[in-house]
């Protein structure tokens, strides 16, 4: 019965020797375990749409509820808390596994001819990577999410001629707000998902053309089936990385930074690791060569990436034939590697916060002008959106209704232009005065505070 | 067969023209209307901060409400100017925007410098760059008090 609906389905589609093909594809008699990467790097990407698209069924792209949604997820969806942690710390897990792919990839010599597309299309793909990353960040519209934007959009900004109109675009609008956050939505869900599809399948089908490297030791033309023995490595290092990726997300949560707020002056901020390396770049470099820091550095680094197949003239991808490309990458992997763990390292724990949190609050005239008007008691009479007796006018609109200079007299001398309220003159000094006014002006289409 | 030859290139043609074309005129619209935001340009907003009397000669972060059209969304943005008075007893304004990558400096008063957190910038009270990455001066905005002794300052928006 089931094999009878198989023949239809095979004689119909093809489907299944399709995937009998792929399984039984002849890899080299030395492929192995350092051949898993790629596939755990993939595992950990498809984990990472599900559970973005499972996030998705709660979030709401806009200042006013991102954050509130995204705290929904963590208190009120059963297992939230978990899915935003896998979705978190899965980013994490796909940089670390793309860059071991990639270092595997690089001592191996396995970019060399014909390959060189193959390490393209890759590439390409950890950039997609880095970009769906750093678009992700600001979605949960929390402060570290804001300032990781806000510094991102200034980097981009540094590029020589189309570096404002980038800028402005990432924008989308006067300053980080409703429109960009729509904008960083529809990039993360949508744009670089797609691209990351179409990268994916370019670099397995390229994959598949050449197949994998044989190793320089190798010099049988042996293969063996793809399925079960080099299927099983892939499948025991993807249980290893997603197990671990499952102990991380339920140990620790996805992190709180408090709702984005740019007039917060005690927020440290700081990027996540995999941007540690670029971040200590930008504090070391002096501000006349900012630009080395925000464009040349990560230009030079993107083209050595992409160059490398041409760079590296051996013909053969032993190492003994490769030392100084082998030497000069160990170089840049080391600095990379350094610069991250010295980044993260330094990063200031919470004493240094709360000594730097020390000083003043930050000085809010309308906040200031609130605290008067509850001193002088004017809720007593005055309802301000739902607070307050309505004795007398709703002050809610005030700011709509009421011009400064009139409001200013009214305050201080009511009976001159209703002889018989109830109203006291308001008896407060200047500053306070200054203050209640611009509160009560401050009063539009929705109380502020 | 030359008949036939000349068919197909004209038919090669025509796909290939086609298929230009399509890509041109998706990709025209598409361009247009992602860079919708370029066409946005900076106007001045008059921004009130606080009677001149609540600022002494230490400087006070004071948070700044700028009204904002956020394209349908009406917000009201914020960020941070620090103010002092002068020797005058004027106001003296200065921008909390780290001019290395935008984030927000803090005043250290025992140190008598701000400091940016992002990037360990610093600046001296009168915005010049003491040490860090930052290429230029904090800024400083023009402000004035008007006759309520309010001060204000003039912020693009």
């Amino acid at each position: 019965m089931l094999a009878t609906l198989k023949r239809w389905l095979d004689d119909r589609t093809g489907l299944i020797s399709a995937l009998a093909h792929f399984m039984n594809e002849a890899v080299p008699r030395s492929t192995g375990w350092r051949n898993t990467l790629g596939s755990l790097a993939g595992a950990l990407l498809l984990l990472q749409i599900l559970s973005g698209v499972l996030l998705a069924l709660y979030y709401v792209p806009h200042p006013e509820a991102a954050y509130e949604s995204v705290k929904y997820i963590e208190e009120g969806v059963s297992a939230g808390w978990f899915v935003r942690a896998l979705h978190f710390w899965g980013a994490s897990f796909i940089v670390i596994a793309i860059f071991c792919h990639m270092v595997r990839v690089f001592l191996s010599g396995a970019y060399k001819k014909p390959r060189e597309m193959t390490w393209i299309a890759g590439v390409c793909l950890l950039f997609v990577v880095l970009g769906t990353a750093f678009t992700g960040q600001l979605l949960p519209w929390n402060q570290m999410g804001y300032w990781a934007a806000n510094v991102g959009i200034e980097i981009a900004s540094t590029a020589p001629l189309i570096g404002p109109a980038v800028g402005q675009l990432m924008l989308g609008g006067e300053a980080i707000g409703a429109l960009t956050l729509t904008r960083f939505y529809a990039l993360h869900v949508v744009a670089l998902p797609l691209a990351l599809g179409l990268f994916v399948i370019l670099h397995l089908y390229l994959l598949r053309r050449h197949g994998p490297l044989r190793t320089p030791r190798d010099t049988s033309n042996a293969t063996i089936s793809f399925f079960p023995a080099q299927l099983a490595r892939d499948l025991v290092v993807i249980s290893i990385g997603l197990g671990a990726l499952g102990v991380v997300s339920y140990v620790f949560a996805g992190p709180d930074h408090g709702p984005a707020d740019p007039a917060d002056t005690d927020f440290v901020p700081h990027p996540e690791w995999y941007f540690q390396a670029h971040y200590q770049i930008l504090k070391l470099t002096p501000g006349p060569l900012k630009i080395l820091a925000t464009f040349v550095i990560p230009t030079l680094f993107v083209a050595l990436l992409l160059a490398l197949p041409w760079l590296d003239r051996a013909k053969s991808p032993a190492i003994s034939a490769r030392r100084v490309v082998v030497g000069g990458g160990l170089v840049v992997i080391a600095a990379i590697i350094g610069l991250t763990i010295f980044g993260v390292a330094s990063q200031p724990g919470a004493a240094e916060r709360a000594e730097v949190l020390g000083g003043e609050e930050t000085y809010d005239m309308i906040a200031a002008g609130l605290e008067v008007y509850e001193k002088e008691q004017c809720r007593k009479c005055h309802v301000i959106g739902v607070d307050g007796r309505d004795k007398g006018p709703d002050l809610s609109h005030t700011g709509l209704r009421l011009k400064e200079d009139y409001l200013r007299e009214f305050l201080r001398d009511p009976q001159k232009f209703v002889p018989d309220t109830e109203m006291p003159p308001t008896q407060v000094n200047d500053k306070e005065f200054n203050e209640l006014v611009a509160y009560l002006l401050s009063l539009k289409n929705m109380p502020e505070l | 067969m030359s008949e036939a030859v000349d068919r197909r290139r004209a038919l090669s043609i025509l796909v290939g023209g086609l298929t230009g074309l399509w890509t041109l005129a998706v990709g025209a619209v598409t361009a247009v209307f992602v860079a919708s935001p370029l066409k946005l340009s900076g106007r001045n907003k008059e921004i009130l901060l606080g009677d001149m009397t609540s600022f002494g000669f230490e400087f006070r972060a004071v948070k700044v409400r700028i009204p904002t059209e956020d394209g349908w969304h009406s917000s009201v943005r914020q960020r941070v100017v620090y103010v002092r008075a002068d020797e005058n007893g004027g106001p003296d304004v200065i921008s909390g925007t780290c001019t290395h990558l935008a984030c927000t400096v803090r005043w250290h008063p025992d140190r008598q410098r701000f400091i940016c957190p992002c990037h360990e910038g610093e600046f001296a009270p009168d915005g010049t760059v003491l040490a860090g990455p930052p290429p230029a001066p904090l800024e400083r905005i023009p402000a004035f008090i008007d006759g309520s002794g309010n001060v204000h300052i003039r912020v693009p928006a």
